[in-house]
């Protein structure tokens, strides 16, 4: 079937509920950061929601860097 | 439980999908209450940008695939820059397609009414709600090669059916009109002319405006891009600084 229509692509093929439950906002140090969960204990920074432009430049934060959760120590 | 960074950052990594929902959202609020690790401090820069990138999202949310910028992300952040003492200006940057009517012009009041210094710079593209946007700012700058597509509002795709709501469409664009009028130098009359006009898109009424036109039209303040308008935020933040100084000695 061609469907020829002048509608966006998201109009016509909804997205699945899950693609959008794959990204979170968190709270990282006071820095909200946008996630991508990509298993159980991990996930990959997608975008740094701050307006401070030395947040930027913080390493650990860096878009396609890996947080991981660990264990709380005691 | 703590954040770290991984060494090796593994993109192949899959998401699992046998997870059940409860553990996530479990996990998910551990994260956001106790998540700290060590951060090297850093000097709080006096100066915040807000990046106004991509769609501007309004009611409906995109997939995520889409490059967006949510307004209910935007809004706490300029209330949040309206109230701390540390913040004395802030720029704007916009690179931006244009989107949602009701949530472009929501930001554009928070730039307008925001008592701080605020100087917007055009990089790239300022289209469609992007304008209103760029004009909020006290002062605009555009990029040589930046453009702005002024056109007139409509719903892409949705046949009009009803006279209401063609006039509920009037009306928004006279939203548009009236703040991008009261906010930079273009008389409504040239700012209708360039919405209106045609042969200048391809197959659409409107007109694209680069670099030194927006500027010859009145849009826009200056060409010039980051340099520039770090000099004129910190120009504005001294006449600022100067009109509050003056305020207490009353």
């Amino acid at each position: 079937m061609i469907l020829y229509t002048i509608l966006p692509n998201e109009a016509v093929f909804p997205t699945e509920q899950s693609a959008y439950e794959q990204q979170q906002v968190i709270d990282w140090n006071g820095v909200q950061l946008v996630v991508e969960r990509t298993s159980h204990s991990e996930c990959r920074v997608v975008q740094v929601l701050s307006t401070d432009p030395q947040d930027f430049l913080n390493e650990s934060t860096q878009p396609g860097q890996m947080l991981t959760l660990t264990p709380p120590q005691k | 439980m703590n954040f770290e960074q991984n060494e090796t950052p593994n993109p192949s990594t899959q998401p699992d999908p046998k997870k059940d929902d409860q553990s996530k959202s479990t996990l998910v609020d551990k994260i956001q209450q106790l998540g700290q690790t060590n951060v090297p401090s850093m000097e709080h820069s006096n100066i915040h940008c807000l990046t106004i990138v991509g769609q501007i999202e309004g009611h409906v949310q995109l997939p995520p695939q889409n490059k967006t910028t949510k307004y209910e992300h935007l809004i706490p952040q300029i209330v949040a820059i309206e109230q701390n003492p540390k913040i004395e200006g802030v720029l704007i940057l916009l690179n931006t397609v244009g989107g949602d009517v009701e949530a472009g012009l929501a930001i554009s009041e928070m730039i307008a009414s925001l008592s701080k210094p605020c100087v917007s710079i055009v990089l790239g593209g300022g289209h469609s709600i992007g304008v209103p946007i760029a004009v909020a700012a006290n002062y605009s700058f555009i990029a040589e090669t930046a453009t702005m597509t002024i056109h007139p509002v409509r719903l892409t795709g949705l046949v009009i059916g009803v006279p209401q709501t063609f006039e509920y469409l009037d009306k928004m664009q006279e939203r548009v009109v009236s703040f991008v009028t009261r906010h930079s130098n273009i008389s409504e009359d040239k700012f209708k002319e360039l919405m209106f006009s045609r042969g200048n898109l391809t197959r659409d009424i409107g007109t694209n405006v680069v670099g030194q036109d927006a500027v010859n039209y009145g849009l826009i303040d200056e060409v010039g891009a980051v340099g520039q308008a770090m000099k004129k935020l910190n120009g504005l933040i001294e006449d600022y600084k100067g009109t509050q100084e003056g305020e207490v000695v009353q």
